[in-house]
């Protein structure tokens, strides 16, 4: 069972004029009906927050897909022209967005409950917030976004030379030099990078976004369960 | 997939053509091998798609209007070709029927690329709320029904709206749409087309774009050398052509092109129309359809308020990108991204 999650500015009681959108992490969601890691927890009075979600990359029922969770990064419309067509991740600090659940002090993700299979916590923080720091987070996915706006941004000259090319060749040029355009070179360069990244860092491992079309940043994390 | 229950893998010549050039996913035979490649193995409900030459090519499986737009388009070049050409070339420039052959070639182009190129369609089942292990839980969190809206840099009141499909099981972009015809949502869907017998989205709305205005130019270019073939004894002297009359039963093909061209141009021509407008705004047609006739109060919040910015944004500067599921790469039986999974409730 679970309780709609109901951003403050969709309560139009509350309002007197027109409050500005805030941005909170869409994938996330309230479950009421879960088993509290201790007495002290009520699940009646205490929804959890579900951050993190099956990793759907492993195989299913298999070792990884058991011990491992995928925390997601949204994307984010309010950075950059064009956010149609340029892919874009939260930069936001995960779980304290201007619309997620917060508790003002909390800085490390504590398990409250658990529920399918994974442990969550009462807040919207995920377990990321244990493995990596807020600012070293925000960095990679801030380097992601740049090569992400570099392969996509429509208003460049390489695009627009090669775009110019492919129409008055009839497509050829296209056909010819498909491993080496523009956008695809860029995104190569992304692939690379989240490749470094993932080598250098052994508590988290970054999916490649293009396997979900770019339409969130998963992250895979050991399960907080265990 | 449904493989045939046959007791051997079938002959090379056999799968080369079901599994190879013409590839429903439906139908394909056992391989050789026994390994796939992910456009034969795409097992969601409802998919309508053929592949052609290895995955690189799809149609949907509709009434193949788009054979007939293209054998109209090559018939009337032919026209051209046979009973123009020549005498343009003669008569008024040979740049005539070179410009016409090199306009209808990027037409063609445009058109092949707008009618079997992916329109980028997102991957499925990358967003699963819940864990596919439990059979009992195919109900969404009640969050997940909602209609999201999410501040924009230019607007942050009525800002960007985020939807979850529940077919796809996916966290839809904003202006992406689930397509009922071909079963999948498409990042920027504009429209699907009967004519190209394709959905128009992100990646093929460009060459979309420039194949009707390639058709109408080819057509218009057409019309008046037909034109100024017919009329010529008007102006220059012809022994024996002193009446319009006489100059059609002399040119027969020349007016038969004229006026041919003249019916299959009105569809195109009018789509142009409507695809420059909506450009100029840097509108969608679904968009248009489903939000700004019928609500006097929507604001196209993606308009760029200026009109070469958004024209360009359409007609140039879309990048082709990549697509997201990569159909030639190895099936991998795990990868959820192609297995059935039930829409949720």
């Amino acid at each position: 069972m679970s309780v709609p999650h109901q951003p403050p500015e969709i309560q139009p009681h509350l309002q007197s004029e027109p409050q500005p959108l805030q941005f909170f992490n869409y994938h996330e969601y309230l479950v009421n009906d879960y088993v509290p890691v201790s007495q002290s927890v009520n699940p009646k009075h205490q929804a959890i927050v579900v951050t993190n979600f099956p990793n759907i990359y492993a195989a299913l029922g298999s070792t990884m897909y058991k011990h491992t969770r995928i925390v997601r990064i949204p994307r984010t419309f309010d950075t950059v022209d064009n956010p149609d067509l340029v892919p874009q991740f939260s930069t936001l600090e995960l779980g304290k967005e201007p619309a997620a659940i917060i508790k003002h002090e909390e800085t490390h993700f504590e398990v409250a409950g658990s529920a399918n299979g994974s442990a969550f916590g009462a807040t919207s923080l995920t377990v990321l917030s244990n493995l990596v720091a807020p600012a070293e987070l925000v960095d990679i996915v801030s380097t992601i976004n740049t090569h992400l706006y570099a392969a996509f941004d429509p208003y460049g000259y390489a695009n627009a030379i090669e775009s110019v090319v492919d129409i008055l060749t009839a497509t050829l040029y296209s056909k010819v030099f498909n491993g080496r355009l523009h956008t695809k070179r860029h995104l190569q360069k992304l692939h690379a990078y989240i490749d470094h990244v993932n080598e250098t860092h052994d508590t988290f491992h970054v999916i490649q976004p293009r396997l979900n079309g770019y339409s969130s940043l998963d992250i895979r994390v050991a399960n907080p369960l265990g | 997939m449904c493989t045939k229950q046959i007791a051997e893998p079938a002959p090379w010549f056999y799968w080369f053509l079901t599994n190879w050039l013409v590839a429903d996913p439906k139908y394909i035979v056992l391989n050789q091998s026994g390994s796939y490649k992910n456009y034969q193995a795409q097992k969601q409900e409802g998919l309508k798609f053929v592949y052609l030459v290895g995955g690189r090519l799809r149609v949907v499986k509709t009434l193949p209007i788009n054979v007939f737009v293209a054998s109209v388009l090559t018939g009337l070049a032919v026209l051209f070709w046979v009973f123009e050409a020549r005498w343009t070339w003669n008569h008024l420039s040979p740049a005539l029927p070179i410009v016409f052959s090199y306009l209808w070639l990027i037409t063609l182009a445009m058109f092949i690329k707008a009618a079997t190129s992916d329109p980028g369609i997102l991957p499925r089942n990358v967003h699963m709320p819940y864990d596919l292990r439990l059979p009992t839980n195919t109900t969404a969190p009640d969050e997940y029904f909602n209609a999201i809206s999410l501040p924009y840099l230019h607007d942050k009141f009525q800002g960007v709206t985020v939807k979850y499909c529940s077919t796809c099981h996916i966290w839809r972009p904003p202006r992406a749409s689930h397509c009922g015809v071909c079963n999948a949502c498409v990042v920027n869907h504009d429209h699907h087309c009967i004519y190209i017998n394709n959905c128009v989205g992100l990646r093929n709305y460009k060459y979309f774009l420039w194949f009707v205005l390639g058709a109408s130019a080819c057509g218009i270019m057409a019309i008046i050398t037909g034109l100024i073939h017919v009329f010529h004894y008007k102006t220059a002297a012809e022994f024996s052509i002193h009446t319009f009359g006489q100059s059609i039963s002399s040119y027969p093909g020349s007016f038969c092109l004229v006026i041919l061209s003249l019916m299959a141009i009105v569809y195109p021509f009018l789509v142009l129309l409507v695809h420059i407008l909506l450009t100029c705004q840097n509108l969608t047609t679904r968009e248009y359809l489903n939000f700004m006739r019928s609500n006097k109060d929507w604001k196209n919040v993606f308009d760029r308020h200026n009109l070469l910015k958004n024209l360009y944004i359409n007609w140039i500067g879309r990048a082709r990108g990549t697509s997201y599921l990569r159909l030639t790469d190895q099936y991998d039986p795990e990868d959820i991204r192609l297995q059935r999974v039930a829409p949720l409730e």
